[in-house]
């Protein structure tokens, strides 16, 4: 008798574990920060090449939203020798401000993140950012200049 | 003697049942590797639905159209709620801006 009910339990148990395999309930298993900053990276680096840069503050927009919509954390810092006209440019925030004054010194106090330093010149084009995607458990930080 | 029986079958039941569940555990995470997606090969697929290899939405983020083509032919989305989201990407358009989300079903 004792043993019918250890096996009548055992049956209920593997057939609930079944259930939250099957039916597991996350909406992609085998999204990650990874996959979502290169995702950022990538059609940045795009944009630029394909599309022209104006288009740059448009999609990064569009980023902080996606990324909010899939319960993702996603922050980036921003420097360029464009005016990218990036909402969060505004007085002595330097996320995509214009510099045109010989060089700028970057180091990582600026970036954040990003352990770097270095030295940009004007007037080369060039557009940098340093960005962090986060889930609840893992995280991404990278730095690209294009 | 009876109840011994019973315990051993037991012992070879939970055993059993126990390699059935880890089979089925890893190889459905082994047959949803995103990796074998290359987002540069993807971008190829548009609300147009004229890929027959993939089952896939596009969400076009300018209008907020969705678009749900099963192998080359459009469907309701209803169609495809069986099916398990593999690969998302946030595209920003292909000859001109106009941001889209992929979502590729399997």
């Amino acid at each position: 008798m004792k043993s019918q009910y250890i096996l009548l339990a055992t049956i209920i148990i593997i057939i609930i574990l079944s259930f939250i395999t099957y039916y597991n309930p996350s909406p992609i298993d085998n999204i990650n920060p990874n996959l979502v900053g290169k995702n950022f990276e990538d059609q940045i680096i795009y944009i630029y090449k394909n599309l022209g840069y104006i288009y740059i503050s448009n999609y990064t927009l569009y980023f902080q939203n996606y990324t909010k919509y899939i319960n993702y954390n996603f922050s980036f810092i921003c420097i360029s020798s464009y005016n990218l006209s990036i909402q969060e440019c505004t007085r002595n925030n330097i996320n995509c401000c214009y510099y045109f004054n010989g060089y700028f010194i970057v180091n990582k106090s600026i970036l954040k993140y990003c352990n770097e330093n270095f030295i940009l010149y004007n007037p080369p084009d060039w557009i940098c950012f340093c960005y962090n995607v986060s889930s609840s458990n893992s995280y991404y930080i990278n730095f690209f200049c294009i | 003697m009876r109840s011994w029986i019973i315990l051993v079958e037991l012992a070879f039941s939970i055993t059993i049942l126990t390699f059935f569940f880890l089979y089925t555990y890893y190889s459905k995470y082994n047959n949803y590797n995103i990796y074998t997606f290359d987002p540069n090969n993807l971008i190829y697929l548009n609300s147009s639905c004229n890929n027959n290899l993939y089952i896939y939405e596009i969400i076009n983020l300018t209008n907020n159209n969705i678009t749900v083509c099963y192998f080359g032919k459009q469907v309701n989305s209803t169609y495809i709620q069986n099916y398990k989201p593999v690969f998302e990407y946030l595209y920003a358009g292909q000859d001109y801006f106009d941001p889209y989300i992929l979502i590729i079903f399997k």
